[in-house]
């Protein structure tokens, strides 16, 4: 067990200090945390009345009193880990794993190296590319509703993964990176993804763990900043274990001309929330935001999505799908922005949820503030149980009703995971979603 | 094909605009007190339960924070200390038409309601001031049974229907401004429909804003019987006053089993109004209620038609239309909740801003554990006629059962190039286009008015586009 509960403020203060005495931190990074430090114990614990946090009850938390791990040694990835980093990587460019906060495993390819794409972990990227990382954090702004939580993961962040594309620089085979949590108690997963102009990447970020014998805690934020023209595949798969009790906030910045895809796939947790957000600040940018949800037991899963148009010609579109099954709960809730001026916004937001027991309790709140009229905003929603043509048509065919409602969710869902285009991810990300539907009670 | 010439002769003027000097028989003191409270109760002569319940009202209302959501800018602009809470405008309700005092004909007059109508109408309770002064029933209405007169007569003359009934569906907690009405009520509807029968023609009230900063806290309470059937509709217009003036009413509807409500309102307060109004319906089995909401006019209305379906098959309709204009910020929208099995409901919310003008649609579906069966189908559309408005959706959803069917959809977006094109193509002038393609927009909504009230609603399009284009 990691020595991470701790109580009085002062802790976090000694402890931030430590951490960045251990990592080797050059004075610009130092003062970041401090400052990020503050902030968090500045901001007061978000209010049940807020209505961003309406629908998650944090009112256990005692934020001020979790304390990081300090990463003391190089842990070695456990053998579960071993296992997925092993099958996908012959046919990705670069993997990185995280055991409790600490860099456990880094493998790039030769090729990668030359054209000089940078796949590291923080500490590592702070001394190497002072210039470029410290410009990309002094310019994050965050959601205030979220300040809390971001504040303490950038207070407290250790391990984490830094990916700077060089202008040009297309790369065809797919990167990885892999947190976890063993024996800390404590997460803070912290990736940063700068693409110079006219790049393409796609990256998996993984945050994963087998269940978990107590309670655990986790503040991650993600960074992603698109050049222009720049092309991002990202995909966050999230498979923590039972006990884990998650917080998630991610936010890209959209340059001219730049295509973003995230894929959200939320399978884990006890609790999880997310806010994933993209800034469209420049002409042609486009955004296409997909998430999967699947849930189980009692599970709680609360998501956000934002897509902010700040300025005209800019395109987003939306497709959140949620099953839910057992005591389930999943809200999702999404705000289309439309700032005055932004013309020719096009943006679009369609949320469906799949309810397969009648415990599981499904909300929606698909949002649109449209302060500019040459635009086309349009977003749905649906909240609906099984189809029961489909099963009779599949019973029909002689398959059991069990395989007939797991093939029901899987292509439910199978649609978003298809929109990930690297063949290896999306057959990992596959398999994990058709796993976990196969354990259920079907 | 053109515009009809009375389209384009209506004035930029606000046409209501006048206000008749009256001499008030009572005239309360300003602001809101238990001492205000106890004398309006005091003068009606209410019995102790409706004092108590007004005071208790009172002081829910002080407790209450103002609402954080909503436009909290312009909420907090509202003065509770400066508005009259009471104003008696005669001693004595007028029995027939003759009774009715001259001056207060004289504003039908001007607000153009035709002789041949009143005739027509089943009963006209046009509530002037904060009573209703005038009320008739059509005999034959009152040989079924059906009983339609103002809510303070109402509580005189019914004491145990009201008693059971008043405050059950809206209650004094629900919010801060059903609080305030609940506490300071006076004036409203109230209509009891006996089982089985059926009222044929709609049952009207018309409503008016006068004396400055004077507050209207009307309450309506209907309760239609097994296998009744009654239509209401309210249609507002008020005179400009330089000061702000703050409506909150509160609406109650009962629809016991198998019983079919529709409410109609026409809102059209004028643009210095708060009109901050809980309506809300209760469906018993295989009941119906339809809400038919049209908001024109105010600054800002905060207003949400609910439908609590609590037997199994009921079934709520609501069908919203907002116009906002410049200053204008009509936050509308629906409330469905299917508390029982195999209930359905449709929500259909249309919307135009312009000139600056906000309007949001906020909304709630609600599906309670055990309610299997449920349908329930949401469309909001809105039209964005210019860069400087605003349109916001914030629909909510909540189900707690697997075996229900949601649909959510909405639409933002300006007036289509092509239909403009296609109309300016025959003839027709920008404006007198896009003033046919609003009315096509709202037409939804206007098939369901009768027709008085549909011309009326096409007469004030067409004076809100004047000058808009070109």
């Amino acid at each position: 067990m990691g020595n991470t509960l701790m109580t009085a403020s002062p802790a976090g203060l000694e402890r931030i200090k430590t951490i960045s005495h251990h990592l080797g931190e050059p004075d610009w990074a130092s003062a970041l945390r401090r400052e990020a430090w503050q902030r968090f114990m500045e901001t007061p614990m978000p209010s049940r009345t807020h209505e961003h946090w309406r629908r998650t009850d944090i009112s256990h938390l005692r934020l001020e009193d979790i304390v990081p791990t300090v990463p003391t040694r190089t842990p070695a990835p456990p053998d579960w880990l071993e296992e997925t980093i092993r099958v996908g990587a012959r046919r990705v460019a670069g993997t990185l794993a995280f055991v409790d906060g600490a860099l456990a495993y880094s493998h790039v390819t030769d090729s990668l190296r030359k054209q000089g794409v940078i796949f590291t972990d923080w500490a590592q990227a702070v001394h190497s590319h002072p210039d470029i990382v410290r410009r990309a954090m002094e310019q994050l702004d965050y959601d205030p509703a979220d300040e809390k939580f971001t504040a303490m993961a950038r207070a407290y962040a250790t391990g984490g993964t830094v990916l700077l594309v060089p202008a040009g620089v297309r790369l065809t085979l797919p990167l990885q990176t892999f947190f976890t949590a063993t024996n800390a108690t404590a997460v803070f997963p912290h990736t940063l993804v700068i693409l110079e102009e006219g790049s393409r990447v796609t990256l998996l970020d993984g945050l994963l763990s087998p269940d978990l014998p107590t309670r655990a805690f986790g503040s991650g934020v993600a960074d992603l900043i698109l050049g222009e023209g720049a092309e991002l595949t990202y995909v966050l798969f999230q498979q923590w274990g039972r006990g884990m009790e998650y917080f998630h906030h991610q936010r890209a910045v959209l340059g001219r001309d730049s295509h973003l895809t995230t894929i959200t796939v939320a399978l884990g947790a006890s609790l999880s929330k997310a806010t994933i957000e993209s800034v469209l600040c420049s002409p042609g940018a486009v955004s296409d935001m997909l998430g999967v949800v699947f849930g189980d037991d009692n599970q709680h899963f609360d998501h956000h999505t934002v897509q902010l148009h700040t300025v005209g010609n800019t395109t987003s579109d939306l497709l959140f799908k949620v099953a839910l099954d057992g005591q389930a709960y999943s809200a999702y809730s999404g705000l289309i922005r439309i700032e005055p001026g932004a013309q020719k916004a096009n943006a679009y937001q369609r949320n469906e949820n799949l309810v397969l027991s009648r415990q599981a309790h499904a909300e929606t709140l698909p949002n649109l503030e449209i302060e500019a009229n040459d635009v086309r905003c349009t977003h749905g929603a649906t909240v609906a149980p099984m189809d029961t043509e489909q099963m009779f048509y599949l019973m029909s065919r002689g398959l059991a009703p069990r395989d007939a409602n797991r093939l029901i969710v899987e292509g439910f869902l199978q649609p978003v995971l298809d929109r990930i285009s690297a063949k290896s991810l999306r057959e990992m990300v596959s398999a994990k979603v058709d796993e976990k539907i196969a354990s259920g009670r079907f | 094909m053109a515009t009809p010439q009375s389209l384009l002769d209506v004035g930029t003027e606000y046409q209501y605009g006048f206000r008749d000097e009256i001499e008030y028989v009572y005239k309360a003191e300003k602001g809101l007190s238990r001492r205000v409270v106890e004398m309006i109760s005091h003068m009606k002569g209410e019995p102790d339960w409706m004092r108590e319940f007004r005071l208790r009202a009172l002081e829910i209302f002080l407790k209450k924070p103002m609402p954080t959501w909503g436009n909290t800018k312009l909420l907090s602009e509202i003065h509770f200390d400066d508005i009259y809470y009471y104003i008696k405008p005669a001693e004595k309700q007028g029995r027939s038409w003759e009774e009715v005092p001259e001056q207060i004909k004289n504003t039908f007059e001007k607000l153009g309601i035709p002789e041949a109508e009143r005739k027509f109408l089943a009963g006209v309770s046009a509530q002037y001031e904060s009573e209703v002064v005038y009320h008739s029933i059509r005999e034959d209405l009152e040989r079924q049974g059906v009983i339609f007169m103002d809510m303070d007569s109402g509580l005189r003359e019914h004491p145990d229907l009201v008693r059971r009934w008043f405050g059950k569906v809206v209650p004094p907690a629900d919010n801060k401004f059903a609080a305030l009405n609940s506490a300071v009520w006076s004036g409203g509807s109230f209509i009891y429909v006996p089982p089985g029968v059926h009222v044929e023609i709609p049952l009207q009230a018309y409503f008016r804003i006068n004396a400055e900063n004077m507050g209207q806290f009307e309450r309506t309470l209907i309760i239609a019987d097994e296998g009744s059937r009654v239509h209401y509709i309210e249609g507002c217009t008020a005179p400009i006053y330089s000061t702000d003036s703050l409506h909150s009413a509160v609406v109650e509807l009962i629809a016991l089993k198998g019983a079919h409500i529709r409410y109609t309102t026409v809102q059209n307060w004028s643009k210095n109004v708060y009109n901050l109004v809980t309506k809300r319906a209760v469906a018993y089995e295989d009941a119906t209620v339809e809400w038919v909401d049209g908001n024109l006019g105010s600054k800002l209305t905060m207003k949400y038609p609910s439908v609590y379906m609590v037997g199994k098959g009921a079934r709520g309709d609501i069908l919203s239309v907002a116009f906002a204009g410049p200053g204008q910020h009509q936050d509308a929208g629906a409330k469905v909740i299917h508390a029982a099995p195999y209930t359905t409901s449709t929500v259909v919310s249309k919307s135009i801003s312009k000139g600056g003008g906000r309007t949001t649609y906020r909304g709630l579906v609600q599906v309670d554990e055990g309610a299997v069966g449920v349908k329930c189908n949401v469309r909001c559309d809105a039209l964005l006629l210019d860069e400087f408005s605003r349109s916001d959706t914030y629909p909510t959803m909540n189900v707690k059962e697997d075996d229900v069917r949601i649909e959510h959809e909405a639409t933002v977006s300006k007036v289509g190039e092509e239909q403009l094109f296609y109309l300016m193509s025959r003839g027709l002038s920008e404006q007198e286009a896009t003033t046919m393609i609003i009315n096509g927009f709202f037409e939804p909504f206007a098939k369901e008015l009768p027709l008085e009230y549909a011309v009326e609603l096409n007469r004030l399009i067409a004076l809100e586009m004047e000058g808009s284009v070109g």
